[in-house]
């Protein structure tokens, strides 16, 4: 009985831990995207829209120089460029690179690994690549074949509004619930998994580069950690696992976690959330077993 | 749901976390989620949220919103809605309670010498410094990375205060030691990571009491290799404290 008690009662801590963490970002992300919403007009739009897409990947690649908020944030912005008819592919490089090339998490990261500073530069760069390529790889897909036909019919509905104050409060009140519903899901998964898997089966995985690299993504993915701190996590395995499997790690959380995965599930269909997981999951791979060898 | 409904239920849900936020800033209970230099982001949420509730409420007034017919059918709210509201109400009656035993069992990894190697170069520039569990563990993992001079000009007899639980007991050498545990958290307590360190005294204590420890260090042999341990002067029980974990800086 005391044992299911403390079970719950860690779960619960656990639980609200997620909530109390997040919802501040949530709450950045949806300011930001009222604030596009409200001053980006539809000439900007096109003007943006008629760079040429060798130039505006890359370039939507940096935003998060400028939006430094942490994986959950991104979400409701990612959505909001949506709704600005901006592209899946360009949408998808903003949510893969405005976690990691930021300076908030290339700060926190330099500050970790201050005994080896190759490691905040090799993950801002990698962040970088591994968002191009994932733009590049969803460059010929369409809308309806990723996105919720909800959110869709949302983007086409071009409500008129008396006021900007009018159309903040429309905005954030239907990305409020909407996030806080998601949270509460990855929330709630998130800590189960936590109660239930011991870390020392995923830290029992480091006698092989393959499989340290694998299970310091499987970490990432269970412990749903916010990018811009999740080096300082990082830094406390570094004598289990060698570097490249940390920087796994801090590539992968950011964007493939179970908290991120529900909040994505609110805008895109479960065959964008599987394709992007691989994606993401191939390249961390290779990027982190080439990073291990050069570093030898 | 049409817009007014949304913008209802966001106001009511909004209005909980306003609530819930404040009773854990103000009542310093956000030390059992995240690391303290986070909670500066709490007040910051409530100010945001604040802001809509009282925009919803100036254009109710305004007669620009109208609730009326919305209130009426409030149960057309929808399920997932009704459970979300719950949920968050729900969150004001969860004991607040740091992570427990059962979670450091789960947790327990051999922390990283990083630290103790930025703490020794502090102490050689500064020879001042608090010691913390993660600083004793850190060093108890790897004692090849620790220099014997350091283990007895550094560590031996200098005064610790930690705080943390018990976790077990056990005997080295006839001499009945605890193990004092705690958490090293560097986001929210969804990383905690487990620390301990022995600890000798005469005092009889149970699993999972929270203690206050005033003491010195020890160095022993244990397990072919030496140990740290802390040998306690004043030993406190106490309920769990708001901050009850090790917030690395």
């Amino acid at each position: 009985m005391n044992q299911i008690s403390s079970v719950l009662l860690d779960f619960l801590t656990l639980f609200t831990s997620i909530i109390v963490e997040a919802m501040p970002f949530i709450l950045l992300g949806i300011s930001f995207s009222i604030l596009v919403s409200l001053f980006m007009n539809d000439k900007m739009v096109l003007k943006i829209k008629n760079a040429n897409p060798l130039v505006r990947m890359p370039l939507i690649g940096l935003v998060g120089v400028f939006m430094p908020v942490c994986e959950c944030g991104n979400v409701p912005i990612a959505r909001r460029l949506l709704q600005n008819k901006f592209s899946i592919s360009e949408t998808t490089v903003f949510l893969v690179a405005a976690p990691i090339v930021n300076p908030i998490t290339f700060i926190s990261t330099y500050q970790a690994f201050n005994f080896d500073p190759s490691i905040a530069w090799l993950r801002i760069s990698l962040g970088y690549l591994m968002a191009i390529t994932a733009g590049l790889l969803f460059l010929r897909s369409h809308r309806s074949k990723y996105i919720e036909e909800k959110f869709e019919n949302l983007c086409k509905d071009h409500a008129h509004y008396e006021s900007k104050a009018k159309k903040a409060i429309d905005i954030f009140s239907s990305e409020f619930i909407l996030l806080i519903k998601m949270l509460f899901l990855g929330a709630f998964i998130a800590s189960a998994i936590q109660i239930l898997v011991p870390r020392e089966i995923i830290a029992s995985l480091n006698n092989n580069i393959i499989l340290s690299i694998l299970a310091m993504m499987m970490l990432a993915f269970v412990v749903s950690i916010c990018s811009n701190i999740d080096a300082f996590f990082a830094l406390s395995f570094s004598n289990i696992f060698p570097s490249s499997s940390l920087l796994a790690f801090m590539l992968f959380g950011p964007v493939i976690d179970i908290k991120m995965l529900t909040l994505l599930k609110s805008t895109f269909k479960n065959r964008y959330l599987v394709k992007l997981s691989i994606v993401i999951f191939v390249f961390v791979l290779i990027a982190c077993l080439g990073v291990s060898v050069v570093k030898k | 749901m049409s817009k007014n409904k949304e913008i209802l239920a966001s106001t009511i849900l909004a209005t909980i976390f306003i609530a819930f936020f404040s009773v854990l800033y103000f009542n310093n209970f956000l030390g059992y989620y995240i690391h303290y230099r986070y909670n500066w982001l709490i007040p910051l949420s409530i100010i945001t949220m604040c802001v809509f509730v009282v925009s919803v409420i100036i254009y109710f007034f305004k007669k620009e919103l109208n609730f009326k017919k919305d209130w009426k059918s409030v149960i057309s709210f929808g399920f997932l809605n009704y459970f979300i509201i719950f949920a968050s109400l729900s969150l004001f009656f969860v004991p607040r309670a740091p992570l427990s035993n059962y979670v450091a069992e789960k947790r327990r990894l051999n922390y990283s010498n990083n630290i103790i190697n930025a703490r020794t170069e502090t102490y050689e520039n500064t020879m001042s410094g608090t010691i913390l569990l993660s600083d004793i563990q850190s060093t108890n993992n790897y004692p090849e990375n620790v220099k014997e001079d350091i283990l007895n000009n550094y560590y031996a007899n200098r005064e610790v205060r930690v705080k943390g639980f018990i976790t077990k007991n056990i005997e080295v050498g006839g001499t009945k030691l605890y193990e004092l545990t705690n958490f090293v958290i560097s986001c929210c307590a969804v990383d905690a990571t487990t620390v301990s360190a022995l600890l000798e005294t005469q005092d009889s204590l149970n699993k999972n009491q929270w203690l206050k420890v005033i003491g010195k260090i020890k160095v022993i042999e244990y397990k072919n290799s030496k140990t740290l341990i802390i040998k306690a002067d004043e030993i406190e029980k106490i309920s769990p404290p708001n901050s009850p974990y090790e917030y690395p800086e």
